[in-house]
């Protein structure tokens, strides 16, 4: 029996309304947190002008969402398909309901409560002070990793679509105009959007048809790589696919590296000067704008998922538990799922963005499910509607020649499925496929890129938080020393350098050239998801020691929170033992270590953790006011 | 105007001007800097650059990246204080 699009797109809709309305309001708004527009929040209470500000409720939905997407909506489910398009949705659902979008919201109302706190320092009132900056520790590691990748991605993206650096090299400006129309000039909020909206897409065109070179064009050296390769090919025996990978790599070392190293330096400055302005100034009006392409992006989904409600899901909803994923190893959906599908279920960093720039902006405790709670979803809604969806029923399309979408990689087949997808839609309104289908491709890419740079600049200044929230106990003891050490510009500073020596130097990887960075990425996941866990356990313990919330209520969190540690920690042991092995040399010290550590550091974490929910059920603690 | 002031607004005018000469540029040459490219050496049998230098910047493509910044970092000299419209916003609560 074939499944169609709109079978599973309405169960897509109605989970994500029933689950906002009753697990989100009714649940976690009003009987766990119990949320209350009288109570001041942070952004208000200490509002700074630079990183506490009261923002815009769809402004910092926005921002929030713009932060925490960056390409793992996308990439993880779209590697994920190799399971068929039945597990990744189903873990995509109830990770997003019940576990990542429930680990957003805590995250981002404890912070609340707690003046702005990160979820690490919030975790020394549940888990005692070790917690605390063992968990500090822990993340500025980590938001490193995440500056130092998004650099290098970011450096390698500029480097190989020239039009995409002068996409961003127009936006932002354009970002700045509006908030200076809207605060400086008074100019109404409408005409405002409108007219810079309208630049937007006039720059969009002028970046398409202008690209910015830095010494290195692709197209301007294939003829070289080619002849090369039929040299190598020739005089050395190699496969004709063997050779073009050597010449490829000669050629990138002698003209991509050198491009990719401008855009290293250029990126970091960028994101040192980003992350250390006051937020009002280019994070909120950027993030505005985004918010709009976003809207766009998941609405042009929605829309022709509705439309194109007929097509079947030819890919198979099922093909193996254990298909061939990581380093070619057979990996099993669980515990491995977590590993690869994140933003789009559940993501640790999205604790730290909530808890880290999102609770500093929030104008009122009403509008958090909106942004925490909503802003998950709608990733969730990504993940669903735009990648899994797509790629299910573009697979073996007569119009694409029925092509296998399983043998491209991740990144294609999201820009392939969106493009089918929605220019199937644009076809059926008349449209011509062809053309539709190309401009909804190169849409999908822009939507994809876009949110690079706010990732890069947001991880900045969360590192710049997390640093500062390090070094408390400075303060009564030398108070010069600590004013020095948590000057924004200096802990900006700090972050982003240590973030592009990673980035900077390049490694060779299985004949293909990577920022040095990838040597510890493959850690990453497994990193950012354990996060997740105790994020979730910190979470889970605030609720029931602090907001006294007990019985079946606080197991609907207690009980997920366990689960997720518990499948983190197994597929990080599985991932040690068996993918480890199969990895290239250099990778293998790099991330095996950092795996070993983080394990090390999750049982330290647990014990602490199983300790405080004794106490809270020994010894009750006051309410936070 | 305040020293700190007219030096913001100095900075945004640079910036304004080389981003908009980047701009303007591109859009007469249908593209900003330059790149190198390669040439097979058979003789050799290797790789070498034929034309320009690996991971040259030329004076546009400088020119627009610094506007660029210059744009980012003058306002924020030359209007540093917060808003009154998000001044008023915190007043009420």
């Amino acid at each position: 029996m074939s499944v169609v699009m709109i079978e599973v797109a309405l169960a897509i809709f109605i989970i994500y309304a029933v689950a906002y309305t009753f697990y989100g309001r009714k649940l976690l708004e009003r009987r766990v947190v119990r949320a209350d527009a009288a109570r001041k929040t942070p952004a208000v209470e200490m509002f700074d002008g630079v990183d506490y500000v009261p923002t815009n409720k769809y402004v910092l939905y926005g921002h929030h969402f713009a932060s925490i997407a960056g390409a793992g909506p996308i990439v993880g489910p779209a590697i994920a398909m190799a399971y068929g398009w039945f597990l990744p949705i189903v873990w995509v659902l109830f990770g997003n309901v019940f576990i990542g979008a429930v680990h957003d919201y805590l995250a981002l109302m404890a912070s609340v409560r707690y003046g702005g706190l990160s979820i690490m320092s919030i975790s020394e009132n549940v888990m005692g002070r070790k917690a605390r900056y063992i968990f500090l520790v822990y993340v500025y590691g980590a938001l490193i990793l995440v500056i130092a990748a998004f650099l290098s991605v970011a450096a390698a993206v500029y480097t190989n679509v020239p039009s995409a650096a002068t996409k961003a090299l127009i936006y932002m400006p354009l970002a700045l105009l509006l908030g200076i129309l809207m605060y400086r000039v008074g100019v109404n909020v409408k005409l405002a959007t409108t007219l810079t909206l309208i630049l937007v897409v006039l720059g969009f065109y002028y970046a398409y048809k202008v690209p910015l070179f830095l010494g290195y064009n692709k197209a301007a050296i294939s003829d070289a790589v080619s002849a090369y390769a039929q040299y190598l090919s020739q005089t050395q025996g190699l496969t004709m696919e063997e050779a073009t990978k050597q010449a490829t790599l000669k050629a990138m070392e002698l003209l991509w590296v050198p491009t990719y190293h401008w855009w290293v330096i250029i990126l970091a400055l960028y994101a040192f000067v980003a992350a250390s302005l006051p937020v009002w100034y280019l994070l909120q009006p950027r993030d505005y704008l985004n918010a709009y392409l976003l809207w766009a992006f998941v609405a042009i989904a929605g829309v022709s998922a509705i439309i194109v409600f007929d097509k079947a899901l030819s890919l198979p909803a099922y093909t193996s538990f254990a298909p061939k994923i990581f380093a070619g190893q057979p990996t099993p959906f669980w515990p491995a799922i977590p590993l690869i599908i994140a933003c789009g279920a559940l993501s640790g960093f999205h604790s730290i963005v909530a808890s880290g720039t999102s609770s500093k902006q929030l104008a009122s405790e009403m509008d958090a499910l909106l942004v925490g709670y909503g802003g998950m979803l709608t990733e969730g809604a990504v993940s669903s509607l735009a990648v899994i969806l797509p790629i299910s029923i573009a697979h073996n399309a007569p119009e694409l020649n029925n092509i296998n979408m399983l043998k491209l990689d991740a990144v294609s087949r999201f820009v392939v499925g969106y493009g089918y997808m929605a220019g199937s839609a644009a076809a059926r309104l008349g449209g011509d496929f062809a053309f539709w289908n190309s401009v909804f491709k190169v849409f999908a890419a822009i939507a994809l890129a876009t949110f690079i740079l706010t990732t890069l600049d947001t991880a900045t200044r969360l590192g710049r938080f997390a640093w500062q929230e390090m070094f408390d106990w400075l303060e009564p003891k030398n108070t010069t020393a600590y004013k020095i050490l948590t000057n924004r510009w200096v802990a900006s500073f700090l972050a982003v350098f240590i973030g592009a020596v990673l980035a900077y130097p390049t490694v060779v990887i299985g004949g293909k050239i990577y920022g040095a960075y990838r040597v510890v990425w493959p850690a990453f996941a497994g990193v950012n998801q354990l996060l997740a866990a105790l994020a979730l356990l910190t979470s889970a313990l605030w609720v029931y020691a602090i907001l006294k919330v007990r019985g079946g209520t606080a197991w609907l969190i207690m009980a997920p929170a366990m689960f997720l540690w518990i499948t983190v920690t197994i597929a990080l042991g599985w991932w040690l033992v068996v993918v480890a092995p199969n990895i290239p040399a250099i990778q293998q010290l790099g991330s095996g270590t950092i795996v070993a550590i983080s394990l090390i550091l999750d049982i330290l974490l647990i014990i602490l953790f199983v300790r405080g929910l004794r106490q809270a059920s020994q010894a009750p603690q006051a309410q936070p006011a | 105007m305040p020293a700190r002031q007219a030096a913001g607004a100095a900075i945004t005018v640079i910036g304004l001007i080389l981003l908009l000469y980047g701009i303007a540029y591109g859009a007469v040459n249908h593209k900003i800097g330059s790149y190198a490219t390669l040439t097979f050496n058979e003789k050799e049998g290797k790789l070498e650059v034929a034309e320009g230098k690996p991971g040259m910047m030329d004076r546009t493509a400088a020119a627009i990246i610094l506007g660029w910044f210059l744009v980012l970092i003058g306002p924020a000299i030359w209007q540093g204080e917060v808003p009154a419209t998000i001044k008023s916003r915190v007043e009420q609560g």
